[in-house]
């Protein structure tokens, strides 16, 4: 039970550490996002990252995503990732990253799992080994441990403590593990974003090693990323199979802000982007959406309208409504309740998407 | 003398004409001729750019408990590490530092640590935080930062014991990485103000306060009451009442008894009558928690559960004699305490 420092409403819907609530967030953003942002800063100070994008006009540039930090010299991008030493970017780079893998076998937990070649032989023979779920095939899955936004309810957050370690992982590393049973790689973390150059490398030398064979591409991400890195991703995706799940975590910009840290801006361009080229191969399908249902602030008004995003794109588009686990600095949030969930299915049902479903349905409460 | 290798450029100041610059880090916002010093004398002006002379520059470092600061209300009885530099932006002229904290010139008597020392030297003698304070630390703001992000990082607390007169540019910057506020509130009035601390206008300290608490940190407030300056009851209302309108009721006001000290050795210490009084005014103006200080053994150096009264912590001076609270709750009628407590 936590109280908002700018209503002084008091429910169990109020994360203590965000400090404000979301009708706060919608009607008073000028006042409630400096509370919101000191709650981002805070939470990063816990892990020495830096606490809001550089923006130094000196700084070097890095385009990766839509924070286009200008960092100082001896100064770390937003991501934790780069650092300014002597006048150029060190750390990660398209040879060395940071991140983990393991193998899961087929079909796994994947937020596409319900419509993706492994989680149901959709597309087969062309890309699915099975004509239903690819028994005895594994997904590589690759784990980034940096993030270009900062999600206070992160349910990965443990990368945190990772992005400023000095160890980076060689590329040949990762693509060495694509074996013969390997039908698809997904990329996601943190967020493949910051690390894209590397992971679209990786790509391309593990589709090179298994050529002729089935190896899909698929990324599981915020979408933050600069569109030249996008195009390249889709192309990838198009051509093996793949998908891109996009994280849509919410519509209203103030309150995307006052969850991540970052606007989502970007985020809904490249889903439009994305979204132009799903008729190129609707099975399977090539963008996929989810959103996570924060309890008290992703509710059934903010979920209308991403549905209504989506839908203006293509009725088809599938979409997860994800339960929410309470993590990170929002772990004093109950987990999402049946009803709650239920009226957002309703709420996606009324703009005519067709295929919407919710995720996570055990961790209901 | 400062060696050269200890000055650390200013984070926050700005170019004027003739090489002049304007300090804003804190509320003085002294514009400082070049080869001068600021109002701190911390500060000096060299070829139009702005240098700190203490950087981490130590005058005094100690490992006390965190109710000396005083804080009552944030881990009760857990080790800190103190430390504090040379200068202050205040003259108080009962100060009970003014050895380091009035210091204007001449050699530092200060040994040089950096910020990834401080920290270790916190974790390595078992503390569960950093105070920054015995003077002023917004004068020591480019240290003061660098050292609170290391502890943050290094999943230690951290603490500013200071005057509130930080700008807010300052605040924002640091905030982030602060979890304690624990801020003076003099008077409530620019006379008072003027008196005590030779500042025109105090409605900027309230603004810096009244932030922390919405960034949700830590706060509790401490005034000494001295006899003929800030002893009268308008003065004692003003703030009582300022800080359960603005901090919450549930704000932690310390009033502490004055002793005869450095400029003001003629006055008599404050009363314990007076005390009491001041102890009455936090009360009626709804503060749930109000404590004396400098009193040893007297019964309001402890902690009462606001709803039944249930005595919750006992303290002697800066010890935790019984602490009964249980996962941060009243063991009686399990009302939560305000403030953060150890889980059991």
């Amino acid at each position: 039970m936590a109280q908002c420092r700018l209503c002084n409403a008091t429910n169990k819907s109020i994360s203590k550490e965000l400090g404000v609530c979301l009708k706060c967030i919608r009607e008073r953003p000028e006042e409630a996002l400096p509370i919101t942002m000191h709650a981002h800063k805070k939470s990063r100070a816990a892990f020495g990252l830096p606490a809001e994008p550089p923006r130094f006009s000196h700084g070097i540039p890095c385009h990766i995503c839509v924070n286009e930090c200008r960092i100082p010299e001896d100064g770390l991008g937003y991501c934790g990732l780069r650092k300014n030493i002597e006048g150029s970017l060190k750390g990660v780079s398209p040879k060395e990253g940071k991140l983990s893998w393991y193998h899961d076998p087929l079909p796994t937990n994947c937020v596409a799992d319900w419509v993706c070649p492994g989680g149901t032989g959709a597309g087969y023979p062309r890309f699915a080994c099975s004509s239903g779920p690819e028994h005895g095939y594994k997904n590589l899955a690759v784990f980034f441990h940096a993030c270009s936004f900062n999600c206070l309810f992160c349910q990965n957050w443990h990368f945190r403590g990772e992005t400023l370690r000095f160890r980076t992982t060689p590329v040949e590393r990762l693509v060495s593990d694509v074996d013969e049973r390997t039908s698809c790689i997904c990329f996601f973390g943190g967020d493949p974003t910051s690390q894209l150059p590397f992971a679209l490398e990786a790509s391309r030398k593990a589709l090179e090693a298994r050529k002729g064979k089935i190896l899909r591409i698929c990324w599981e991400t915020n979408g933050s990323m600069h569109q030249s890195l996008l195009d390249e991703m889709i192309e990838l995706a198009l051509s093996s199979g793949g998908c891109i799940k996009f994280d849509l975590k919410a519509w209203d910009e103030n309150l995307h802000i006052a969850l991540t840290g970052i606007t989502n801006k970007r985020t809904i361009e490249n889903f439009s982007r994305v979204g132009e080229k799903v008729g190129m191969r609707p099975v399977p399908p090539l963008l996929i959406a989810s959103t996570l249902l924060v309890p008290g602030y992703i509710d059934e008004q903010e979920i209308g309208s991403l549905v209504r995003f989506v839908s203006s794109i293509s009725p088809d588009i599938p979409y997860s409504l994800l339960g929410f686990y309470p993590h990170f600095c929002m772990s004093d949030l109950r987990v999402t309740t049946k009803s709650s969930a239920q009226r957002c299915l309703e709420a996606a049902h009324e703009t005519g998407l067709k295929n919407v479903r919710i995720g996570n349905v055990h961790l209901l409460g | 003398m400062v060696s050269k290798a200890m000055k650390k450029q200013g984070l926050l100041f700005e170019k004027l004409e003739e090489n002049k610059v304007r300090c804003n880090t804190c509320q003085r916002r002294c514009t400082v001729a070049e080869g001068q010093t600021g109002w701190c004398m911390t500060r000096v002006n060299v070829q139009g750019v702005l240098y700190s002379t203490i950087y981490g520059e130590v005058s005094s470092v100690s490992v006390n408990p965190i109710e000396k600061k005083p804080v009552f209300h944030f881990l009760p009885g857990s080790k800190w590490l103190s430390l504090g530099s040379l200068g202050c932006n205040f003259r108080c002229p009962g100060c009970q530092n003014w050895e380091i904290a009035h210091w204007q010139k001449g050699p530092m008597d200060t040994s040089y640590l950096s910020p990834e020392e401080l920290v270790s030297h916190a974790k390595a003698a078992g503390c569960q935080g950093i105070s920054w304070t015995f003077n002023e630390p917004a004068l020591w703001f480019e240290y003061t930062l660098d050292g609170a992000k290391l502890a943050k990082a290094c999943g230690l607390h951290t603490n500013y014991v200071t005057n509130g007169f930080i700008t807010k540019e300052a605040f924002e910057i640091i905030a982030p990485f602060l979890d304690v506020y624990r801020v003076d509130i003099k008077g409530f009035s620019d006379r008072t103000y003027l008196r005590i601390g030779q500042i025109q206008e105090f409605k900027g300290i309230l603004q810096v306060t009244q932030k922390a608490k919405e960034y949700g940190m830590h706060v509790e407030v401490v005034t000494n009451i001295i006899p003929g300056f800030n002893d009268q009851e308008a003065e004692l209302r003003g703030i009582a009442s300022w800080i359960k309108n603005n901090l919450g009721p549930d704000t932690p006001w310390h009033i502490t008894g004055f002793h005869p000290h450095h400029k003001l050795t003629h006055l008599h210490p404050t009363p314990l009558s007076e005390l009491e009084r001041g102890w009455s005014i936090g009360k009626e103006e709804g503060l749930r928690y109000v404590y004396l200080g400098n009193l040893p053994g007297h019964k309001y150096e402890n902690t009462y559960c606001h709803r039944c009264g249930e005595l919750l912590i006992e303290r002697y001076v800066f010890d935790v004699i019984k602490n009964a609270i249980k996962d941060g709750k009243c063991p009686d009628c399990k009302t939560t305490i305000p403030g953060r407590f150890k889980k059991e």
